[in-house]
């Protein structure tokens, strides 16, 4: 117990310390920025502290959009996991269902999928909260189907083979031993998937801006504040979004702990 | 339980099997007969197919001709009364020892909850059932497999290469227990390994395949099985020779001999 204290102590340390490191170093461009810079381009750069001074100011502002964004996020890889996993799991363990829907994979993975927006709006509604949720989907399913399915193919053999012989069916097959095996290779895969996710919930906040104003999203209160020329609004922002993914990693790392245990055993 | 029955009750039937993977055959009309309680050891060079034959005695693998009976039945998919020990990955390391020992069980008939725990006494895993596998030694692993088998009260227990991952004296004990629970619990064990001592404590006989295709080369009566007291005989080690010989009449050397230098 006093062990996984000092653990759980060096851990937070170790964030703080990064993020002071951060907010060091953009402190240090800053003053680069306004030395070296005309003072009217030197403006694009504040310094943490002038961002950091927006958030008291805008705090329920900034908490509206913060909760949009976080919202359509959630939902989003919420949604990418249910329908993605399980399908990943069955490709990847299902040798002929692998070989016949692996070029289906490999050819829609790479397409960016910004080029599908008009179909997403035709389908979803134009700028709705549906069209901006599908287009986080479609954006994570792919990478959480190739996690799931390649985790579920390169599990060893001899454990599928082990619980055939102690008479598990082929649907407890799925439930004890190639869901929990390929686990640590779909939270890899989420991990990764935050980032694009992050990504493309503000790609579709800024796309289109239609419908409620007070929750349009980060991405709508960065784009709106560039136009204004309001650098630390959007350098608060970017701080609010560097949040969100922090606490989401968090998050994360906690289930991951939580559900694979057996991985972090000494 | 006392001794096991060595009666010529046959209790594994295998005749004329054949197994090919496409255009490969991995086992060639291969015959053997193991009588009910009586135990086999399966020793032959690597990737023979000796695994393939287990797998195929558990009901996992369908051979592609002969036929295969387990207590005069034929064997088409995996059964509760026969157990099947992988050798390092067969234990789930998401499962603590207790789910391990479990799986597959149905823990709400009524003595299967009683008869877990008795092994898991039995075995010395008391009080390590909610360790990981990750959190066990090589030996104790080992022992939840064999638990499991005994939780399972299977009528005949096929291991494949068991030991072949631990250190040499923990082997020797862990050989020792598999021998005591042989004898007490009366099953019919069927092992595969690469050891040849292991397979002449363990098998009172030893069949010798080929390479592959896997055709059995021959069936080394071993009747001295039995005791802890067995590997320090001299029947033993006679025994060990006649097996390596055989073997070595299957696989080419592997250190090529060196001509002698020209002086």
């Amino acid at each position: 117990m006093r062990r996984a204290g000092r653990e759980v102590g060096k851990r937070t340390l170790a964030y703080a310390l990064s993020v002071l490191a951060l907010l060091g170093l953009w402190q240090l461009l800053s003053w680069l920025f306004q030395l070296t810079l005309d003072p009217r381009m030197a403006r694009v750069l504040p310094g943490p502290l002038e961002a950091l001074m927006v958030f008291p100011a805008h705090w329920r502002e900034i908490g509206n959009h913060l909760l949009g964004t976080a919202a359509r996020l959630l939902v989003g890889l919420a949604i990418s996991l249910l329908l993605a996993v399980p399908l990943g799991l069955v490709i990847g363990h299902e040798p002929a269902l692998r070989r016949l829907l692996s070029p289906f994979i490999y050819t829609t993975y790479p397409i960016p999928k910004v080029v599908f927006w008009p179909i997403l709006f035709v389908l979803l509604g134009v700028g709705s909260e549906l069209s901006k949720i599908g287009f986080v989907v479609l954006v994570v399913f792919f990478q959480l189907l190739v996690s799931a399915r390649d985790a579920a193919a390169n599990l060893p053999r001899d454990y599928v083979l082990s619980a055939l012989a102690a008479g598990l069916s082929r649907v407890q097959i799925y439930w004890h031993v190639v869901l929990p095996g390929a686990l640590p290779a779909v939270f890899t895969g989420l991990r990764i998937s935050l980032g694009l996710g992050i990504f493309a919930v503000y790609i579709a906040e800024t796309a289109v801006r239609l419908g409620a104003r007070r929750y349009a999203g980060l991405g709508s209160y960065i784009n709106d504040s560039f136009g204004l020329f309001r650098f630390e609004s959007v350098f608060a922002g970017i701080l609010a979004i560097g949040l969100l993914g922090l606490a989401l990693y968090g998050l994360i790392e906690l289930l991951e702990r939580w559900l694979c245990r057996w991985k972090y055993l000494r | 339980m006392g001794e096991p029955r060595h009666a010529a009750e046959t209790m594994i039937e295998v005749e004329d099997l054949q197994l090919r993977y496409a255009d490969e055959r991995v086992l060639d009309g291969l015959s053997l007969r193991v009588p009910r309680g009586g135990s086999l050891a399966i020793i032959g060079p690597s990737g023979c197919g000796k695994s393939s034959l287990l797998c195929i005695l558990a009901g996992l693998i369908q051979p592609t001709g002969g036929r295969v009976r387990i207590g005069g039945e034929p064997v088409e998919r995996p059964r509760p009364d026969v157990a099947l020990i992988l050798q390092e990955t067969g234990l789930l390391p998401w499962k603590t020892v207790w789910q391990n020992a479990t799986l597959g069980l149905p823990l709400r008939q009524a003595g299967v909850l009683k008869r877990v725990k008795r092994a898991l006494r039995d075995l010395g895993l008391e009080g390590l059932e909610r360790r990981y596998p990750a959190q066990l030694s090589g030996g104790e692993k080992k022992r939840v497999s064999l638990a499991r088998a005994l939780a399972q009260d299977a009528r005949v227990l096929l291991m494949d290469e068991p030991l072949a991952a631990l250190d040499a004296l923990t082997k020797e004990h862990t050989q020792n227990l598999v021998l005591k629970l042989w004898k007490r619990h009366g099953f019919t064990l069927v092992l595969v390994t690469h050891d040849i001592e292991e397979a002449v404590f363990l098998g009172q006989r030893i069949a010798v395949l080929s390479p592959r295709p896997a055709r059995l080369v021959a069936l080394v009566e071993n009747p001295g099985v039995g005791t802890e007291d067995y590997r320090q005989s001299e029947a033993f080690f006679a025994k060990v020779r006649e097996v390596r010989a055989l073997l070595q009449l299957q696989e080419p050397p592997l250190v090529p001999r060196l001509r002698a230098p020209s002086k």
